[in-house]
């Protein structure tokens, strides 16, 4: 038996205690009809091309199965001061977890919101996610229960950063499917992290997290993939933005077996930014897979792509950055640059940076460049004495760095540093 | 830190038409405000308008006599194909092979194309024009063919006297005559049709026919290997550097017929040679399909430059008919040192698809492709280079230039591939769209597959529309705004031409002022 026809058994045996009638298990339903359509992608797919993740999923992978380990161990960001949600295997777990009260923000679990926040939820429950396309994003959909539910009310700022560890802890024996579903109302604002870890030898994960901006809603996300090794894992995220609302994102890849990152911003209203940050680093044999798409629907918005991507060993990178301009999205903004760094000789990069141009009165311009460092620079740290492998992990240090920067959240971006300065062996 | 490859990326993005050299004392910033804006702006609108509404000039038939195929195609057309071309035994069987591959393949769909399927059942493989009265001088030629070239504006016999230029005709797939064989043949230059090198050379062909494209490479190149009616052949001998340029206009004549050309270019060591292939084609309602294959072998520090002038008919304003131009073009730096160079003008055809592209194989050998693609009223274009890096320390530059007007879509598609043993390789491409009107697209889908740690490459790409300063820049200056575009295309393209031999770098610039014709021309 394939992993779609044990996906086909659970389904059906996960529905039968469930209620059919309401609008979500409606949206699952549906979204399993897609999934039962698209299955699991394989390469000659041209959005999984360069990443062979069907031969990577055991085929005795549990999505029903959630375990929950009696005292899981994981970075909590100590010093931060947030709300924290702690999600385990998919599952909030409260204990972990601490929330605190501001008026106009709520934080619960997604599992808790389909009762007590019924209409905000059954309103944007799969609503951004092309479940007819994304064969990961309508799995989740079928499957997810549990993850993290965060609404902001009108011109409410929420005041402090909302973490999310997302941990896992599933042994390489189930598939963990999260979902985060933001919503912020007008005008106001919040600093989101998402933040993926792994504490086995092995892990398998599809998150998805939808996030809905309101007219001159702002977020700002985090996400860290920074103790996920051993994880093969697809992170989506679906930002949808009307008119003056602002996304940032800065995604952090530094471990994981096998990394796909969808992020899909789509510009509904005039005026709206959105701009995404990324740096992954690949070592011994792992893909990191960065698939960001910038859909200018409207007239007068502005988009950026930076990624920077360092491979070493035998390590593969994956780089598809989509800029689509629709027909009547005039005056667009659209900015895109991938650097990729090659460190090793069997380090691989395959990059495919796209342009889809519909409207004329627009600028748009991309990059993409693939090299090593400099030798002058390398040669002027050796001439003060500084050993070359020293000198190589600096100046590998100084090329992720401009990423790193954009990281607001002093605290995070510390542990960031911290954490890439130990993984280039940086001693001083 | 500086991150050592060179210019990454444009921070100025307005920056697409850097190609235009005004007399440097001429350009200052123009600080007049008080012009009437308004009215530039509707005599631009109107520019635009006619740019787009421009029809094909080149339409028109030529009555000769045509011998035909059945319509269809089987294992006997290929036979009779074969026959008819009086061809030995070993070459019916590599048409059959490809035949047979061709049958199990499934036409491609991934192209970012939109057109109605292909029934290759009711193409015409084969028509020859009727004769065959050995020709031994031009004046020898049936008067209508003449006529054709004489619309073409192409004096054959003034350019040969002039230029230098032999030419080698093919109406429909036929060669019709090929001057300046004598003086060629005097360095040890072949240079003739396929079929003729068929009878005539039959190693060379065996040796490298199918070597750079093989049969089954995809759909299209297994159809023309099966098919192929006519095209031309070159060899050039070791440390020969051909005295000329080596011309073929090709052109699709009667009605329903497919045109399957193949050429196939041998530069053996040391030699040099510059060959050009120029179309147009007339007017026709039904589309018509042309896919044709041309494959390069370039030895030790040996160098091709193949330049294309391509202006099949490209369908009327309605997007009603034109040509399905889907074209395997591929070179082989075989040996060290070798060079090839692609120069193409694209302005013709519904449906252009097409990749010159080159394998690097050769250590220190040299890829380039140079391209302007120009789409018009409801044409499509899916063109761009494949780049393939094998031997150490090869080089390769792509410079693209696309163009889009009317309800025109546009692709640029290429692929760099830097594999493990390509040490040292490096690549820069340049992929600038510009658009024209709002109701067109402009693509780019670069795909960049790096596999050496020790290579460098850049990638860069903009897409804008002509800016309003500019033009305001030449309205100011007392040209009209037909003028105005005419300047600002050809600057914009000017990388590219540059590159075309001399003769053809002229050509082009008029097809591209009737490409765009309107008040451009």
């Amino acid at each position: 038996m394939g992993l779609k026809e044990k996906i086909a058994e659970e389904y059906t045996a996960q529905n039968t205690d469930r209620k059919s009638d309401s609008p979500i298990s409606k949206k699952r339903e549906e979204a399993y009809q897609h999934f039962t359509k698209l299955g699991l992608p394989s390469n000659r797919h041209e959005e999984w091309r360069y990443t062979h993740i069907r031969n990577k999923l055991p085929e005795s992978l549990s999505l029903l199965r959630y375990p929950i380990p009696s005292s899981p161990t994981f970075h909590s960001f100590d010093s931060l001061k947030a709300h924290r949600v702690v999600l385990v295997n998919g599952i909030f777990d409260a204990a972990l977890s601490s929330i605190n009260e501001q008026k106009g923000l709520t934080i619960t679990s997604l599992k808790e919101a389909f009762e007590t926040k019924q209409e905000i939820v059954e309103k944007h429950f799969g609503e951004l996610v092309k479940l007819n396309e994304e064969h990961f994003a309508a799995l989740n959909t079928a499957f997810a229960t549990d993850g993290v539910f965060i609404h902001l009310e009108k011109n409410i700022e929420a005041t402090l950063p909302i973490l999310i560890v997302n941990l896992s802890d599933n042994k390489g024996e189930s598939f963990s499917q999260s979902r985060n579903l933001i919503v912020l109302e007008q005008g106001s604002s919040a600093y989101v992290v998402e933040d993926f870890q792994n504490s086995a030898t092995a892990a398998f994960v599809n998150h998805v997290s939808e996030i809905f901006l309101a007219p001159a809603a702002s977020i700002n996300l985090t996400q860290l993939q920074t103790e996920t090794r051993h994880t093969t894992a697809v992170y989506t995220t679906e930002v949808e933005l009307l008119r003056d609302s602002q996304f940032t994102c800065t995604c952090v890849s530094l471990e994981g077996k096998l990394i796909r990152n969808n992020v899909n911003a789509r510009m509904r209203g005039e005026n709206a930014e959105a701009h995404l940050f990324g740096l992954y680093y690949g070592t011994e044999d792992s893909l990191i897979d960065n698939h960001l798409l910038i859909d200018h629907i409207v007239p007068n918005c502005q988009s950026t792509q930076l990624y920077k991507g360092i491979l070493d060993d035998e390590s593969t990178g994956v780089f598809n950055g989509k800029v689509f301009v629709q027909p009547d999205a005039q005056k667009t903004n659209a900015f895109q640059s991938s650097k990729v760094l090659l460190l090793s000789d069997n380090a691989a990069i395959n990059s495919k940076p796209q342009l889809e141009i519909f409207a004329d009165d627009v600028k748009c311009s991309h990059g993409a460049a693939i090299g090593q460092l400099n030798k002058n620079e390398l040669f002027y740290f050796l001439a003060r004495g500084i050993e070359p492998a020293q000198a190589r992990a600096l100046l590998t240090y100084a090329f992720a760095n401009d990423v790193l920067d954009k990281i607001k959240l002093e605290e995070l971006r510390v542990y960031v540093e911290e954490k890439l300065k130990s993984r280039l062996n940086i001693t001083f | 830190m500086n991150f050592d490859t060179g210019i990454l990326f444009r921070r100025n993005l307005n920056y697409s038409f850097k190609g235009i050299n005004f007399a440097p004392t001429k350009i200052k910033q123009l600080t007049l405000k008080s012009v009437d804006s308004a009215k530039i702006m509707a005599d631009n609108d109107k520019i635009i308008e006619e740019v787009t509404t421009g029809e094909y000039k080149y339409g028109f038939v030529t009555d000769i006599e045509q011998e035909f195929a059945a319509v269809g195609l089987n294992e006997d057309t290929v036979r009779f194909i074969s026959k008819k071309k009086e061809e030995p035994e070993w070459m019916l069987e590599w048409r059959l092979q490809a035949f047979r591959a061709w049958e199990k393949m499934e036409q491609p769909q991934w192209q970012n194309l939109n057109f109605p399927a292909v029934n290759y059942q009711e193409i015409i493989y084969y028509a020859a024009t009727k004769k065959k009265k050995k020709v031994e001088s031009l004046d020898d030629i049936d008067p209508e063919i003449r006529a054709t070239y004489d619309k073409l504006g192409i004096p054959i016999q003034e350019q040969n006297i002039l230029a230098g230029v032999a030419v080698d005709y093919v109406m429909d797939s036929e060669s019709v005559i090929t001057t300046f064989r004598e003086s060629l043949k005097e360095k040890g230059i072949i240079f003739c049709s396929i079929s003729e090198a068929i009878r005539e050379y039959p190693d060379l062909v065996k040796q490298y026919l199918g070597s750079v494209v093989p049969q089954r490479d995809n759909f299209f190149s297994a159809l023309n290997s099966a098919v192929f009616s006519d095209g031309s052949f070159v060899y050039i001998p070791r440390g020969v550097r051909c005295p000329m340029e080596l011309s073929t206009y090709f052109r699709i004549n009667a009605e329903n017929t497919g045109q399957f050309e193949r050429t196939l270019i041998i530069a053996d060591s040391g030699s040099h040679v510059s060959y050009l292939e120029g179309c147009t084609a007339p007017t026709r309602d039904e589309n018509q399909l042309h896919a044709a294959v041309v494959e390069l072998i370039a030895l030790d520090n040996a160098e091709i430059k193949y330049s294309t002038v391509q202006n099949w008919y490209p369908g009327d304003k309605n997007g009603k008919g034109g040509v399905y131009n889907f074209v395997t073009k591929r070179g082989m730096c075989k040996g060290a040192h070798s060079k090839i160079s692609w120069t193409q003008v694209e302005t013709g055809s519904a449906i252009t698809w097409k990749y010159p592209s080159c394998i690097l194989k050769g250590d220190h050998s040299i890829g380039e492709f140079y391209s302007v693609a120009v789409t018009n009223n409801y044409q499509q274009a899916d063109t761009g280079t494949k780049m393939i890096h094998i031997g150490k320390n090869t080089r390769s530059r792509i410079v693209s230039k696309g163009i889009s007007a009317g309800k025109s879509q546009n692709s640029y598609r290429g692929l760099v591939q830097i594999n493990r043993t390509a040490d040292q390789a490096y690549n820069s491409s340049q992929c600038d769209s510009l658009l024209i009107g709002d109701k067109c697209g402009a693509h780019t889908f670069p795909y960049l597959e790096i596999k050496n740690n020790t290579g460098k490459v850049e990638h860069e790409a903009t897409t804008s529309k002509i800016g309003e300063d500019l033009l305001f820049y030449c309205n100011q200056r007392g040209l009209s705004g037909e003028e105005a575009v005419n300047i600002i295309i050809n600057g914009y393209c000017k990388e590219v031409f540059q590159h075309l031999p001399m003769e053809f770098a002229v050509e082009a610039q008029k097809l591209l002022s009737i490409s765009l014709e309107g008040s451009v021309g």
